[in-house]
């Protein structure tokens, strides 16, 4: 593992709720966390809100916050500038290839 | 006569009785479409039955060879393919409502070339819509109804490729051609007690394909041994202009290998220890059995990687994408199953950076799967560590072996997909009511004969492959 900590010791160090003596910025992180799911549900509302049914939205918000999830635990990889993604462009169609 | 002793035979056995025309190609295709038709209904495995292609195929096929011109070992033999591939003018429907109606006017290149090799079309199968990728959550995920495993009808087939898995394991077809992004190959092969094979990314031509993750997406065989997914890998596998992730490398399997040098298979630490135990003492004899042609060696770390969220995010990401025009008109409202009906919703939140941040860490990932598969011939692990549940029981509902508990096991199956490497699973016993249980080889990106030789030299130890469900 690229940054010296196993992916699961790490997630078992994610407060779930605020802990004494954290940071203002630690204690912080799970209302900004919240704030962006919401805005991201209501992204949705706006744009696909005709579409749901009842219910729907409440999924939909458990869904954000997994791809939330997701994307934190992606994020605690450590990633240098020449990391590129897993996929090329090439110019042009080159059969030799 | 076409007797059941003949329907599970097997394509090889089959072609060496068409060769040697013992076996009327015809005879068998309506042997095959009559069960397709009686029992593949009630299994929930059938789209579409292609009656009238079948039979123009198959006398095709008997007077080619009684005319001296005999194509190879697939030539005559009846298969179905997920209804992910186009057919000439036969129903596609990617087993999504809104596509139900769709037809294409030409082949997929996999249903091209199994026509090239001989081979019969008899049916479109069933598959979960969305080809699985949207989070369903509940066998009930098809307007085809729910797959059943042949094993027990009350429990699901797995998915997506779900009618292939069925309708090869109850012998309403001699083979079929699944697709796989996440484990939709191996998972059905698992519960329905078949040799499945998921390719190298790359091995097989996608052209004509459902697309839902173009990264991860991969098209295999699903027989009835290890053997037959070598015959029929042959035929299907090569490069094709018209999906640039084809790969020039060749693949070339004719017979079973011979070898005397014995295999180097790993077992994973934390791959079996918390499956259901069934699962995990069937996977334990199965280790035994290979110690027969193989040193194993046991505990073998695995990279630690959260590939969970690199394939979850993916899929969500490329899978809406993929579906957009679904998302855009509302039509996924016309889902079977609520997870899809919102999923592609979900999947519109994720932002472009961390979609390429799942992609670099892809890499990462790929690289330290790729450095350990380098030391051994293969990985063994289980399929699945649980059986497949009943089809009116949501999944998060299922009481998984100490789920809520302790690490959860090492990710075999989403790891080679990201990985983009190959696995064979095959049949290794049975578990809780009657569900087969199997084992995986996940072997180095274009080991494919290796894994069919191991798989293969492991079926020859066992016979959970020669196995036939109840009649149904």
């Amino acid at each position: 593992m690229r940054n010296g900590k196993t992916r699961r010791s790490f997630l078992r160090t994610l407060p779930l709720v605020p802990v004494a003596g954290a940071s203002a910025q630690q204690q912080q992180m799970p209302d900004q966390s919240l704030k962006l799911e919401g805005a991201l549900a209501e992204m949705v509302q706006l744009r696909y809100g005709s579409y749901l049914q009842a219910g729907d939205m409440e999924e939909i918000k458990r869904g954000i916050a997994r791809m939330e999830r997701n994307a934190a635990a992606l994020a605690m990889v450590k990633t240098t500038n020449g990391d590129a993604p897993d996929f090329l462009f090439h110019p042009a169609d080159t059969p030799e290839r | 006569m076409i007797n059941e002793d003949v329907i599970f035979s097997g394509v090889r056995a089959l072609g060496e009785g068409i060769r040697a025309r013992k076996i009327s190609p015809v005879e068998l295709t309506e042997a095959y479409l009559t069960r397709l038709e009686t029992i593949g209904p009630k299994l929930n495995a059938v789209v579409t039955v292609t009656r009238d292609l079948a039979l123009a195929q198959a006398r095709a096929a008997e007077k080619e060879i009684a005319a001296g011109k005999y194509r190879g070992p697939l030539h005559g033999i009846p298969y179905g393919a997920k209804d992910a591939f186009s057919a000439k003018g036969i129903p596609t429907t990617w087993g999504t409502a809104p596509y139900r109606h769709q037809v294409f006017d030409y082949d997929a290149t996999i249903v091209r070339k199994l026509a090239e090799a001989g081979a019969v079309l008899i049916g479109k199968l069933a598959m979960v819509e969305l080809v699985g990728g949207l989070g369903y959550n509940s066998a009930d995920a098809s307007f085809t109804g729910p797959g059943r495993t042949p094993w027990n009808p009350a429990y699901f087939s797995g998915g997506s490729s779900s009618g292939p898995a069925a309708a090869t394991s109850a012998g309403l077809v001699a083979f079929s051609v699944g697709g796989e992004t996440g484990g939709s190959i191996v998972q059905p092969s698992s519960h329905c007690g078949v040799s499945g094979m998921r390719t190298t990314y790359g091995r097989v031509s996608r052209a004509g394909s459902v697309s839902l993750c173009w990264t991860l997406d991969k098209i295999g065989p699903m027989c009835r041994s290890a053997d037959d997914c070598g015959l029929v890998l042959n035929a299907i596998a090569g490069y094709d202009k018209l999906d640039p992730a084809t790969t020039r490398r060749r693949f070339a399997y004719a017979t079973r290998p011979g070898r005397s040098a014995r295999f180097k298979i790993a077992v994973i630490k934390g791959s079996y220890e918390r499956a259901q135990p069934e699962v995990r003492a069937n996977f334990e004899k199965a280790v035994d059995a290979c110690s027969a042609f193989a040193d194993v060696t046991r505990d073998v770390e695995f990279p630690d990687y959260p590939y969970g969220a690199i394939l979850g995010t993916i899929l969500y990401a490329e899978g809406t994408a993929a579906f957009r025009e679904l998302v855009e008109s509302g039509r996924m409202r016309e889902m079977q199953n609520q997870a899809d009906r919102i999923g592609g919703y979900i999947g519109m939140t994720i932002s472009a950076v961390d979609y390429l941040q799942a992609q670099r860490v892809r890499k990462l990932a790929r690289q330290a799967v790729d450095e350990l598969l380098s030391k051994y011939d293969a990985i063994a692990g289980p399929t699945t560590t649980a059986v497949s549940g009943p089809v009116d029981e949501p999944f998060n509902r299922r009481a998984q072996p100490a789920a809520n508990s302790g690490t959860p096991p090492v990710p075999l199956v989403p790891a080679g997909n990201i990985a983009g490497v190959p696995a064979i699973s095959v049949p290794n016993g049975f578990g809780q009511h009657n569900i087969p249980t199997g084992v995986q080889f996940i072997g180095a990106a274009w080991s494919e004969a290796k894994l069919i030789a191991i798989a293969d030299a492991y079926q020859q130890v066992t016979d959970w492959h020669k196995r036939r469900p109840p009649s149904l």
